[in-house]
């Protein structure tokens, strides 16, 4: 795996994990790989994968079943939907708009890309 | 685990190498040892690990003093030097004659990592690889299970997949009693790997912080200007800068060169 | 996991295990080696003599400059891992205790050589005059006994009070090889050698000058001729024993620290 933006890891991590969950990869209940598996699997310090499982348990994405390991938690869905729309109004949202600005683009230029790149990739939009 | 206060040190009619060292670690980490040619960094491993005596200073590595190297030390204590010796003989051999020293020593384990890096037990240690030797080496040194292990240069002439695989076999097989030690210049091979960061420079240790302190106190970020407000250091890359500044609220992943040169230059973190 | 630091035979035994799996080859080929060389020496020497009367003096006097040669070079590379910095590393970091590394190099240096040595050439050497005789019957006294060499040296009463310090000699040659190999890392042998001879050269002079100095030949042509060890051969011996002896101690007890104080 590569991590190319500038996100600290132990969120690039989390950021994959709940990717993952709305994939439908990990279902709701289902068990994810434990923190050992998981910094092997990428070559990751073992106290990052644990800050990233703390972060995603406090949030309540996983939910921490003691000796047995992290399982996806039943609201996983909706919590990672609402903090994901959270970090594109905050961080993504911004950025575009600046761009738009810059070009000179307005709200009304956007609609006919913004639907036409909705209606090429209806799998991706779920 | 390791308690250094006030280290002196110094090489024969030398002049002093180290002044006054002082450092604190703790186990349950990978901690990376960074520093210019010179700064005193493999020394630095000798003195941890016995092979060097400290001239005067406390030193104690696992409640011993290693310069005393008395064998509850030795046998939980594995260094992988960056020039080493093997003898003519196959792996199995090797294994026969050494592994019996080291009480904790999982013959389980090492099969794993000698599958992962491809190296067949029946294969003469002379007739490896400088690469394929480093390999073996570091397979013995995290199937001995010592609590302390000291890696210098550790991945000097792995080829590009085994720098990879050295990643994970780091990060996967090490237990919370265990402390490794990386010193290294090829800060990209060991990044995301290390959980702390340690700089040697002029015989002192100038900085001491795990990457989450890091990462909480500074952001790395990429911009086309170099006068930011507030930047504690910038760097020319093509196409723009690389600035380390003060964190605002959003964790950045940690640039560690940039972090060495603004630290090396006198910047501070805060 | 309690850890026994000083000394552990289990520890010793796993030493010589280690040094066996690593050196069978080295070992194997050495003792060929040696074998054959002597055996051929053998032959080439009674040759030499025509196949005629041989006997103990003959193979003795082979044996002596063999066993010193051959045994003060061999202890002259003891710590085998000192001659090269790589191999200290791994034999310093090794998980067993200074005595144990220390006893290890001297019984496999010294004394497996001073046993193993005369027993390999008692074989060969009665071996090469068994079948030498078988094709050459003319050969007599070609059987070697350690045995009756010693009973026939010890025969003369001089010789039987020097014995001792004729042993403490040889250990010397092999203990001062020894503690020059813990203490030089490349050519040991030959530091060794040059140490001893500025050491014994400068006693000498510093003998002379103390003579010239002092005109202590002048007291001595007054009539004081061997005031202390005069038509005393005993006393001699026993300063020299005593003298050699803790040499002897002393340069074990340099060789120990040399291990101990190593660096790499």
């Amino acid at each position: 795996m590569e991590f190319k933006n500038t996100k600290g890891i132990f969120l690039q991590i989390a950021d994959n994990i709940s990717e993952k969950v709305m994939e439908g990869k990990y279902p709701p209940g289902e068990k994810i790989p434990s923190v050992r598996d998981l910094a092997t699997e990428m070559g990751v310090n073992p106290n990052t994968v644990m800050r990233t499982y703390s972060e995603l348990q406090s949030r309540g994405i996983i939910d921490n079943k003691r000796g047995v390991g992290y399982y996806v938690s039943n609201e996983a869905i909706g919590i990672i939907r609402q903090w994901k729309r959270q970090e594109f109004f905050e961080t993504d949202l911004p950025l575009i708009v600046k761009q738009t600005r810059i070009l000179d683009i307005s709200f009304e230029d956007l609609k006919p890309y913004f639907e036409s790149i909705l209606n090429s990739n209806p799998h991706e939009n779920q | 685990m390791i308690q250094i206060k006030d280290l002196h040190f110094a090489y024969p009619r030398q002049q002093a190498l180290f002044n006054s060292l002082t450092a604190d670690l703790r186990a349950g980490s990978i901690t990376g040892l960074l520093g210019k040619n010179g700064a005193g960094k493999t020394s630095l491993l000798k003195l941890l690990t016995g092979l060097l005596h400290p001239v005067s200073g406390e030193l104690s590595v696992m409640s011993h003093a290693p310069r005393k190297r008395e064998v509850s030390f030795l046998n939980d204590v594995f260094m992988v030097p960056e020039e080493f010796y093997f003898p003519t003989i196959s792996i199995l051999d090797y294994l026969k004659a050494y592994t019996p020293f080291y009480p904790r020593f999982d013959l389980e384990l090492l099969d794993r990592i000698l599958v992962e890096f491809e190296l067949g037990k029946e294969r003469n240690l002379q007739r490896l690889s400088h690469g394929q030797k480093k390999k073996f080496l570091i397979a013995f040194a995290l199937a001995t299970r010592c609590r302390l292990l000291v890696l210098d240069e550790p991945t000097n002439g792995l080829d590009i997949p085994s720098k990879a695989l050295f990643r994970k076999i780091i990060a996967g097989y090490l237990d919370e009693d265990q402390l490794v030690i990386i010193s290294t210049h090829q800060v990209k091979d060991v990044e995301n790997l290390i959980d702390k960061i340690i700089i040697l420079d002029n015989g002192e240790i100038i900085f001491q912080h795990t990457i989450e302190e890091i990462s909480q106190k500074v952001c790395f970020v990429s911009g086309t200007s170099k006068d930011v407000e507030g930047a504690i250091y910038c760097e020319a890359i093509p196409g723009g800068f690389r600035l380390m500044m003060p964190n605002g609220h959003a964790e950045t992943e940690v640039d560690i060169e940039l972090l060495f040169n603004a630290i090396t230059n006198g910047y501070k973190i805060g | 996991m309690q850890t026994n630091n000083s000394f552990s035979f289990h520890r010793l035994v796993l030493l010589f295990k280690r040094s066996l799996i690593i050196n069978k080859k080295r070992f194997a080929i050495a003792i060929s080696a040696f074998s054959g060389i002597l055996f051929i020496t053998l032959v080439w020497a009674q040759a030499s003599v025509n196949f005629s009367n041989w006997g103990e003096h003959a193979y003795l006097s082979t044996f002596v400059s063999v066993f010193l040669s051959l045994g003060i070079s061999y202890a002259a590379f003891s710590f085998p891992a000192f001659r090269s910095k790589e191999k200290s590393m791994t034999y310093l970091m090794l998980p067993a205790s200074a005595a144990e590394k220390f006893v290890f190099e001297l019984l496999s240096r010294i004394v497996a050589f001073i046993i193993l040595m005369p027993l390999l050439f008692w074989v060969i050497a009665n071996l090469e005059g068994a079948l030498v005789h078988h094709y050459y019957p003319e050969l007599i006294n070609y059987q070697l006994s350690f045995g009756k060499s010693l009973t026939e040296a010890t025969k003369d009463h001089e010789f039987n009070q020097v014995i001792f310090l004729i042993i403490q000699m040889v250990l010397f040659g092999f203990i001062a090889a020894f503690t020059g190999a813990s203490h030089f890392s490349k050519s040991p042998l030959f530091k060794t050698l040059l140490t001893f001879s500025i050491i014994v050269i400068s006693y000498i002079l510093f003998s002379l000058f103390l003579v010239k100095a002092f005109d202590l030949l002048q007291g001595l042509s007054a009539g004081n001729k061997g005031m202390h060890f005069r038509g005393n051969t005993d006393m001699v011996i026993i300063v020299f024993k005593i003298g050699f002896t803790l040499t002897n101690l002393v340069l074990l007890a340099i060789a120990w620290f040399s291990l101990k104080e190593k660096e790499a």
